[in-house]
């Protein structure tokens, strides 16, 4: 059972944060990284918000391939 | 025959699975390359790093803190009710299992919007702070974490004898829950 819920843990992790209802929560100081590339991405900050993409990116995939490698023994309930 | 037919199928999976990650892949080679406002240069550097990590500290710090306490709180919650879903059978359970799905069917701007005006006045006022973001994540996340485990749970119930051994060893409940795969 563990590996179902590191798994599950690492894919919510990795999903929760969007920027569906950030963007109507979120205030000042509370900004997420989602909400950092919307703005940057509206400003001139392209470049910026690619490379945060690019680290959430790689925020979301370390844990799930850590899991994978960690609780290989548990796949099934990884599925 | 059967070979060609392996050859097939195995890069008829690798060209699905490369197509899916080439937005992926264009993003992270993009990010190496220098932009002037909308226009692309083709001069890679790591000056979109150092200008992120100089300036989103707090973002990637409060993405990281919401979504693990998010997920943690998604855990607590969709694990006990998707054992509960797996193994139990009343219309208590039919009507939790719609409860527990419902999130999935409300956009996440309509989720948002009803915490807000939830609460925004009263006893209990979270707009404007953290927790409500973290809230909505658990709540918007939790079908999905129930549906994974009740799964995951019916398949061990399904295949295994670990209920009855753990009944005739006379293990407690959280004996075969624990050990479920």
């Amino acid at each position: 059972m563990l590996g179902g819920i590191v798994s599950g843990r690492c894919w919510h992790g990795s999903r929760g944060v969007r920027v569906v209802s950030t963007v109507v929560l979120y205030s000042g100081p509370w900004r997420t990284l989602t909400i950092f590339m919307f703005q940057a991405l509206e400003g001139t900050g392209a470049g910026v918000a690619v490379a945060a993409a690019s680290v959430l990116i790689a925020i979301t995939l370390v844990p799930v391939l850590a899991a994978y490698r960690l609780l290989r023994r548990y796949e099934l309930s990884m599925l | 025959m059967r070979r060609h037919c392996e050859i097939a199928a195995t890069t008829c999976a690798w060209s699905i699975v490369l197509l899916a990650l080439v937005p992926f892949i264009a993003i992270v080679a993009l990010s190496f390359m220098q932009f002037r406002g909308p226009v692309l240069h083709a001069a890679f550097s790591m000056r979109n790093y150092v200008d992120l990590f100089a300036t989103a500290g707090g973002p990637l710090a409060n993405t990281l803190l919401f979504a693990t306490l998010a997920a943690c709180g998604a855990a607590l919650i969709g694990v006990p009710v998707g054992w509960v879903l797996a193994r139990t059978r009343s219309p208590w359970t039919s009507l939790l299992d719609v409860t527990a799905t419902l999130p999935f069917a409300v956009p996440g701007t309509v989720l948002a919007i009803g915490l807000v005006i939830a609460f925004n006045s009263g006893g209990l006022v979270l707009t404007g702070g953290w927790l409500i973001m973290v809230l909505a994540y658990t709540v918007r996340k939790l079908p999905s974490r129930c549906a994974r485990r009740a799964r995951s749970f019916t398949r061990s119930t399904r295949h295994s004898k670990r209920r009855p051994s753990a009944w005739v060893f006379r293990r407690c409940a959280p004996y075969s829950f624990w050990s479920s795969r």
